[in-house]
């Protein structure tokens, strides 16, 4: 195969994860401490541990829960 | 079942299961070091343990793929899926290391960045023989990875359950990742031909599982005319007391409950994780699911408070002493008059 294909197509996928994962990085850590009380109550006397739990869930999911916390406004 | 989150909710089943668990992998990882030790003693320690996580996580993920059939053939095996979530937590984790140690040994030497060098390493992309199988290998722990995050029943509430069941069924694409990966890493750098028949003897064993039972569901959902207003049940005397008959309603599966001489009908599916309520029995007048025990009331298809599950009910007559439910679901949790038999 095409070595500069294959080296494009590998560069645009890992720069989009990339980026993608930064920002939801940035998202989860407001999604942890707020934005899970508001999307299901829940959470809130929930132990500390189950933020940690479902913070990895939260950075890969984001855009889904950015939405649904958006329509429940 | 809980109001407010616990991160696990431990009882002295999940203690034991865990415990279990961990000491399979211990056995295992002990013995696959003990024999490589003795018998390839040439090999590298990295080897080993890229060997022994690669082949554990692969003997785990056979586990989660058949329990699921396995109950549906014979209850006993439910106690494997009770805890299935820590299973395929495990199962990553055990991939996890497998994947990191691979990359460490294989890219992380060369000067370009090892997750770029997973893709860009080998670019023979058009060969089978030499397909570059370990970017195979990165897509299934991707989708692995993206399951074992969202597994807290947290995932299941907040993103419903049609796109959380929807997330977890990619379960099997990951399987056909991890299939390919292997067999094309054994093509590639072993000379035994025993793995390779046991790695397609297995795929071939639970494709045929779940074969088998999917032949068996639709042959019982067929049983019942679909799309008619009423639909018929059979014989009260087919069911047994605190147990139901489970038919085939306009496309959804119903559960008819028999109990102290009335009949309730609910849909079959939990609403936790879609387990088969029709396949468990009323324990202290509640309809408990059998994979982890949900509750829900014949009457009402509720969830006793202060839980709120709720399913849809469904009525029911009887004609000629033959039972017949309506192909109109009611929504989730609403009250119906049960239908007494006696
Ligand atoms: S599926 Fe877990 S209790 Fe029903």
């Amino acid at each position: 195969m095409d070595r500069a294909l294959v080296v494009w197509l590998t560069d645009s996928f890992l720069l989009s994860l990339g980026i993608y994962l930064l920002l939801g990085t940035a998202f989860s850590i407001y999604f942890v401490f707020a934005g899970a009380n508001r999307l299901d109550p829940g959470v809130k006397d929930a132990p500390w541990h189950f933020r940690l739990i479902i913070w990895p869930g939260s950075v890969l999911l984001w855009v889904t829960l950015l939405t649904k916390l958006l329509k429940k406004k | 079942m809980s109001v407010s989150y616990r991160s696990i909710l431990w009882n002295k089943q999940k203690i034991r299961y865990d415990k279990g668990l961990v000491l399979f992998i211990l056995i295992f990882l002990v013995a696959f070091f003990g024999i490589h030790l003795v018998f390839h003693s040439n090999v590298t320690i990295e080897t080993i343990i890229i060997r022994a996580f690669g082949l554990l996580s692969l003997v785990l993920l056979h586990v989660i793929l058949t329990i699921g059939p396995l109950t549906r053939i014979n209850p006993r095996f439910l106690i494997v899926l009770y805890n299935r979530r820590h299973l395929g937590v495990t199962m990553f984790l055990m991939a996890l290391i497998h994947g990191a140690f691979s990359m460490m040994n294989f890219h992380g030497l060369g000067d370009i960045n090892p997750i770029r060098s997973i893709f860009l390493s080998n670019l023979q992309y058009q060969s089978v023989a030499h397909f570059p199988f370990q970017v195979l290998g990165f897509f299934a722990l991707l989708i692995l990875g993206l399951m074992a995050v969202t597994s807290h029943d947290f995932w299941l509430k907040n993103l419903g359950y049609k796109t959380w069941k929807a997330l977890h069924m990619m379960v099997y694409i990951a399987y056909g990742l991890v299939i390919l990966h292997v067999v094309m890493g054994v093509i590639q750098n072993e000379t035994s031909i025993v793995l390779f028949a046991v790695i397609l003897t297995a795929f071939f064993g639970i494709a045929m599982l779940h074969l088998l039972v999917a032949v068996r569901e639709t042959t019982t959902d067929q049983q019942s005319k679909l799309n008619a207003e009423w639909v018929l049940v059979g014989a009260p005397e087919e069911i047994k007391e605190s147990r139901a008959k489970i038919v085939a309603v306009s496309g959804e599966r119903v559960a008819i409950f028999l109990y102290q001489g009335m009949l309730s009908a609910v849909n079959n599916v939990c609403r936790h994780q879609g387990g088969p309520l029709g396949e468990g029995k009323i324990i202290d007048g509640c309809i408990t699911c059998p994979w982890h025990g949900y509750q829900y009331l014949p009457g009402n298809g509720q969830s006793p408070p202060p839980f709120t599950e709720k399913v849809e009910t469904y009525d029911l007559k009887l004609e000629n002493g033959q039972v017949w439910v309506n192909a109109q679901p009611h929504p989730e949790g609403t009250a119906v008059e049960p239908l007494k038999i006696s």
